[in-house]
């Protein structure tokens, strides 16, 4: 049945979005600068990327300090740890699913 | 991009991004900074040596002190992480090390003590810290070093 096939995320089907919730999925939680860093973003469009995603539910953002210097850390909400795990179910389904299609068309051809 | 767009190469090249992501928080995971051992060591080490002087009036504050103290650090450790890894990079081995680790420290701590009480040596509890301590200091970035591999070797495997 369609309905049990798990659909990718409109939310983090982009590059840049899937990348940020893949990281945070390995984590419990990262600072904004090694999020930066490993994404190869600006501030300003983690910033953004990081404000999207919280706005939909999918990531928390901490404000706090190490020594007198403020940092930002970033996780995953229960929701966003969802939606990354049937997403990438629904990238393995698509996967699968084409690999089945190429086995049955060279089935039939041999 | 529309998720209904999404073809099978799309897919498995966004697959092969959620693998590299992973690894990526594997390679620059710690479980704990690099310091926490030593400081804990340390204060292991201070907490045996009062044990040294029960009768002393600053024995009962200093050993509550010490036992904050440590707990304030684990804490303070955790706080400070850059990048905290979640529990599924730990998987079995990781588990394992961590559970190989506590029993084998658990051991010799109480081997050398024992071995302490029944020398002649004058502080026996503070040799014991001292031990223990340095055990700590020694063995902790190796257990750092093992998890770190773990978390890699764990990264590797979700990805095949």
């Amino acid at each position: 049945m369609s309905a049990a096939v798990p659909q990718p995320d409109p939310v983090i089907v982009t590059t840049t979005r899937l990348s940020i919730v893949a990281l945070l999925a390995a984590a419990e939680e990262m600072e904004f600068a090694a999020v930066r860093d490993s994404v190869g973003l600006s501030d300003s469009a983690l910033s953004k990327q990081a404000s999207a995603l919280e706005a939909a539910g999918y990531v928390r953002i901490r404000k706090g300090y190490v020594g007198k210097r403020p940092r930002t850390w970033l996780s995953l909400t229960p929701r966003g740890r969802g939606a990354f795990d049937i997403h990438v179910a629904a990238l393995n389904a698509i996967v699968a699913q084409a690999g089945a299609e190429i086995g049955r068309g060279s089935g039939g051809i041999a | 991009m529309m998720s209904n767009d999404l073809s099978p190469d799309d897919a498995a090249r966004a697959l092969s991004e959620v693998a590299q992501r992973r690894r990526q928080v594997a390679e620059a995971a710690d479980p704990v900074p690099g310091w926490y051992f030593p400081m804990y060591g340390v204060l292991v080490a201070v907490f045996f040596a009062l044990l040294d002087h029960p009768t002393s009036p600053a024995y009962w504050p200093a050993t509550v002190l010490v036992q904050v103290v440590g707990f304030g650090l684990g804490w303070l450790a955790r706080r400070r992480q850059l990048v905290k890894p979640h529990q599924s990079l730990y998987g079995v081995r990781g588990w394992a090390v961590i559970a190989v680790a506590m029993v084998v420290f658990f051991v010799v701590a109480m081997a050398t003590n024992e071995l302490v009480l029944r020398s002649d040596i004058q502080r026996p509890h503070t040799a014991t810290g001292v031990v223990i301590g340095v055990l700590l200091a020694g063995v902790g970035p190796l257990l750092r070093h093992w998890l770190r591999r773990a978390f890699v070797r764990r990264a590797g495997e979700a990805a095949r």
